[in-house]
């Protein structure tokens, strides 16, 4: 009856109707309470506010797939005033999403924190520049004011500044632009880092068409890409609870599938989200933004090329690139030890579908 | 500069010893009705020049007038079509702001009541209450996070923090403008410790709590609103930061948010106002004016 | 008389030491971390901050320049103006109790949400932050010089105008004197805010400054120069705000305050 070759079926058959349908599951976790696997809790720090670009996260949990996989996962906002690394190294949560860097830098630091799994496969925080400025490559930015963010978003920008010859300290003014982009609509300055889901499609919708008056300075054109999307766990909890991580990464890669395939819903559980509820015309406004914002997510999690099957899997080699790069740019003070910086098995295991 | 009249007395105004209540007599209330109905007109007066200041701002063409000014309509509107939503979000700012304000209270006076007792420790700890304020909370908060693991610990820490030191410096200074001449009569008297707080020092020091209160009033609802940054996703706090993150389409709902946190801070101090009103009538602003 | 009076205020120095070396001791020893169970990396030891600052000491101090400047300057701005609005509000009765509290609301505005759009107005340099303070130091002054210039017990203004004085002279011997212990108030709270809302400002829209080097280090979990900023914030308020206090020591000395030896 419930024993446990009858779930590991269970499982295997779930596993093939939603890789078939794409995700048409409807969270029915009901009689699948395994005496084998105890109910585990996971307390997910968003990196910034919760919308899509969690969306995994959140259709993960809205459509119960979390709950099947016998997890109970608070998913703890995040903002301008919550640093998501330390969040987990303090064990005020088990598990967060940021950028390699962030992890790596923490490593550094000697900070008990591991990479479990990666979702975005290059980078998604290029500089933008308005068209009639005449900036266009990294050489352009000598002598003009350029807006970045400074908490571990700026190594990318570091590194082009470096291979286009400029010292960030003296031959451009970099400053701290944070997380409006008014003033740079006002034109009061003339480059920006933006994120490409979320501020490009901002000035999008503002009339600032991204393709005929922007130009995009993307690092990973330029061979430098410290991608987002990095699972970062507490070491400690991965040590205690290998199998519960391993069913949150597997659990988050189905969302993220649902997510794709069912855009619009997803947008609208996303408004919401952000939102908190309550406003109607607000999150209607919002799912505009939200749907671009997915678009833009499944380009970064599944490029064209790469196999669906690796989603969410760590790449060790673009790791020590990006280490290697760390390390030039003060990013890191020392080499990498990449063995203890990720484990991949926690990915093996939570795609293995066992 | 004539000594005399200035030395007897304390700067609250010429407060009695003994404390005297009454309540606002009718002609009071005639002058309290007369400047609100004042203060509306001159709310009105302001909030015309804004729409008008608004309106021009968008024909001129001006970039990100929206942003910069949004038109008192539109944010009217904005409050009217997102009326739950606000709403909502009032509410958990209010109560936060509300709880900090009494937490920031009643540690505020209970520090300063313990170190007015001795000079050594007043003079060894009050510096560090004036650097203490330095340190803004905002740098604080995620620190307070990460360190207690606590979400609401964190909230009340925070929102206390920052209206403990208005209202901790204000008591302090009250509690020792104690009128020399009104303590050496209560000595001579044989007045017990309790009775001279009771009767001189407590009522001498109201009108400086007071004027602490209405400054750490609408304080308190600034540090609600940087709890909110601080891993939250409600809060008006929490609607001004997504208004911004998802820009100018959202500058009335910035905006509608912006005017019902002042609303809101003005609300708080006019609270402050009243109770100060209710218990230190004897004050000369509140006498024939 | 020389010699007493240096060694009473190093006699008052004295208690502060005193407790500021008892806490350093006790937190470098690693009492605090154990009684509230704090981790290395959030709460640094001394001596990790203590390096911090001599490996950045010249950056530091130029970072605090740069912010004691803005705030300087809007500590100034803001305060004539809140001093001047609440002057004129002592003269209009009607007016009074319904403005205050309109002033007051203004108390209440986010930093958070003030800072970007000063930005969005004056742009990226220092008149954006100067803007900030401003809007933070009005309502503070002109609610407290308001209570002074109007808790002058009418009874002496009776016995003044009694004895012919001019409005002049009621004005300057009598109600500005009566109400610079509250303006005095008013400045010593705005030394703070000026202070805080340079730091806040600089988390946006910055590329130097205390506050700007502070945001940097959270973010990177530099902790050691995080506190190191922090507590050299701390310092240079107090700093300041024992300036002022000593001008109101020797503007006021006859004020009750004064005398228990209290600032």
């Amino acid at each position: 009856m419930r024993s446990g070759r009858s779930r590991v079926v269970f499982l295997l058959f779930l596993a093939i109707v939603l890789a078939a349908c794409g995700g048409d599951g409807d969270g029915d976790g009901g009689d699948v309470s395994g005496e084998e696997v105890e109910r585990a809790t996971v307390r997910f720090q968003a990196s910034w506010i919760p919308d899509c670009q969690f969306a995994g996260y959140l259709m993960a949990d809205a459509q119960g797939i979390y709950d099947e996989a016998n997890l109970d996962v608070e998913i703890l906002p995040g903002g301008p005033n919550v640093n998501p690394t330390q969040q987990v190294v303090s064990g005020a949560a088990d598990v967060t999403v940021n950028k390699v860097g962030a992890l790596l830098a923490a490593r550094d630091q000697g900070l008990p924190v591991v990479g479990i799994a990666q979702f975005d496969r290059s980078s998604s925080f290029p500089l933008v520049a308005y068209k009639d400025s005449g900036i266009a490559t990294p050489e352009d930015l000598e002598g003009k004011e350029v807006g970045i963010w400074y908490d571990g978003d700026e190594y990318e920008v570091l590194a082009l500044l470096d291979q286009a010859g400029l010292d960030p300290e003296t031959d451009v003014e970099l400053f701290e632009q944070g997380f409006t982009m008014d003033p740079f609509l006002a034109r009061k300055y003339d480059v920006a880092m933006v994120t490409s889901f979320n501020e490009i499609n901002v000035l999008r919708l503002e009339g600032v068409d991204p393709d005929t008056e922007l130009n995009v300075i993307d690092p990973s054109e330029y061979g430098i890409a410290i991608p987002h999307g990095t699972v970062i766990a507490n070491e400690e909890w991965l040590e205690a609870e290998p199998d519960a991580a391993a069913r949150f990464v597997g659990a988050t890669i189905e969302g993220w599938q649902y997510a794709f395939a069912n855009k619009e819903e997803t947008a609208a559980v996303c408004a919401e989200s952000a939102l908190a509820a309550g406003g109607e015309a607000a999150t209607d406004e919002l799912e505009q933004l939200q749907v671009l914002m997915l678009d833009e997510m499944e380009r970064l999690h599944l490029p064209e090329g790469f196999p669906e099957s690796d989603h969410g899997k760590i790449d060790p080699e673009q790791y020590q690139e990006i280490a290697d790069l760390g390390l030039d740019f003060g990013m890191i003070k020392q080499a990498a030890d990449l063995e203890a910086a990720m484990d991949t098995s926690v990915w093996e295991s939570a795609t293995s579908g066992s | 500069m004539s000594r005399t009249a200035l030395t007897s007395n304390n700067s609250g105004g010429a407060a009695p010893p003994l404390a005297r209540g009454g309540a606002p007599s009718p002609s009071h209330l005639r002058q309290a009705a007369r400047s609100s109905g004042s203060a509306l007109i001159v709310v009105a007066a302001l909030v015309v020049i804004w729409e008008v200041v608004a309106v021009a701002m968008v024909a001129a063409e001006v970039p990100s007038a929206e942003t910069k000014l949004s038109a008192p309509h539109l944010i009217a509107q904005r409050i009217v079509d997102e009326a739950p939503l606000i709403a909502d979000n009032l509410r958990v700012t209010a109560t936060g702001a509300l709880i900090g304000l009494l937490g920031g209270v009643v540690i505020g006076v209970a520090v300063a009541l313990v170190i007015a007792q001795t000079r050594f420790l007043e003079s060894a700890v009050y510096p560090y209450i004036i650097g203490g304020q330095m340190i803004p909370t905002i740098a604080l908060a995620p620190i307070i996070l990460v360190a207690t693991r606590n979400p609401t610990l964190t909230r009340f820490l925070v929102a206390t923090s920052i209206t403990f030191f208005a209202v901790s410096l204000s008591t302090l200074k009250g509690l020792k403008s104690t009128s020399h001449g009104a303590l050496e009569l209560m000595r001579s008297y044989n007045a017990s410790r309790l009775q001279v707080y009771r009767r001189l020092r407590i009522p001498g020091a109201l009108p400086f709590f007071f004027a602490g209160l209405k400054i750490a009033a609408p304080l308190a609802v600034v540090g609600e609103i940087v709890v909110e940054l601080t891993g939250a996703n409600s809060g008006l706090g929490y609607t001004i930061l997504v208004s911004q993150y998802y820009g100018p389409n959202y500058a009335t709902l910035f905006w509608a948010a912006m005017v019902i946190t002042l609303l809101l801070g003005v609300l708080f101090y006019t609270a402050a106002v009243v109770l100060e009103r209710v218990l230190t009538p004897w004050q000369p602003e509140f006498r024939g004016q | 008389m020389k010699h007493s009076m240096v060694a009473q205020r190093a006699a008052k120095m004295l208690p502060p030491i005193l407790l500021a070396v008892l806490v350093v001791g006790l937190w470098q020893s690693g009492v605090f971390h154990r009684i509230f169970s704090l981790q290395e990396f959030t709460v640094a030891y001394p001596d990790a901050i203590a390096r911090a600052i001599g490996a950045e000491a010249e950056d530091l101090v130029r970072h605090m320049g740069y912010t004691f400047l803005e705030a300087a300057i809007g500590f100034a701005a803001g305060s004539s103006l809140g001093f001047i609005a609440a002057f004129i509000l002592s003269e209009i009765p009607w007016a009074r109790r319904g403005i205050l509290p309109v002033i007051s609301g203004l108390a209440a505005m986010p930093i958070i949400a003030l800072a970007p759009l000063m930005a969005l107005y004056f742009g990226l340099g220092i008149m954006s932050k100067v803007a900030v303070i401003v809007i933070m130091t009005f309502p503070p002054m002109a609610v407290t010089t308001f209570k002074g210039l109007t808790s002058v017990d009418p009874d002496l203004e009776d016995l003044m105008v009694s004895y012919a004085a001019g409005t002049k002279d009621v004005l300057f011997r009598l109600r500005l004197v009566w109400a610079l212990p509250y303006i005095f108030t008013g400045l010593k709270l705005n030394v703070t805010l000026s202070l805080i809302g340079a730091i806040i400002a600089e988390f946006f829209a910055a590329r130097s400054g205390l506050g700007f080097r502070m945001s940097y280090a959270l973010d990177t979990f530099d902790m050691p120069v995080a506190w190191a900023t922090m507590g050299l914030a701390a310092l240079l308020g107090v700093a300041w705000y024992q300036l002022v206090a000593y001008v109101e020591r020797r503007s006021i000395p006859w004020h009750v305050s004064m005398r228990g030896q209290a600032d």
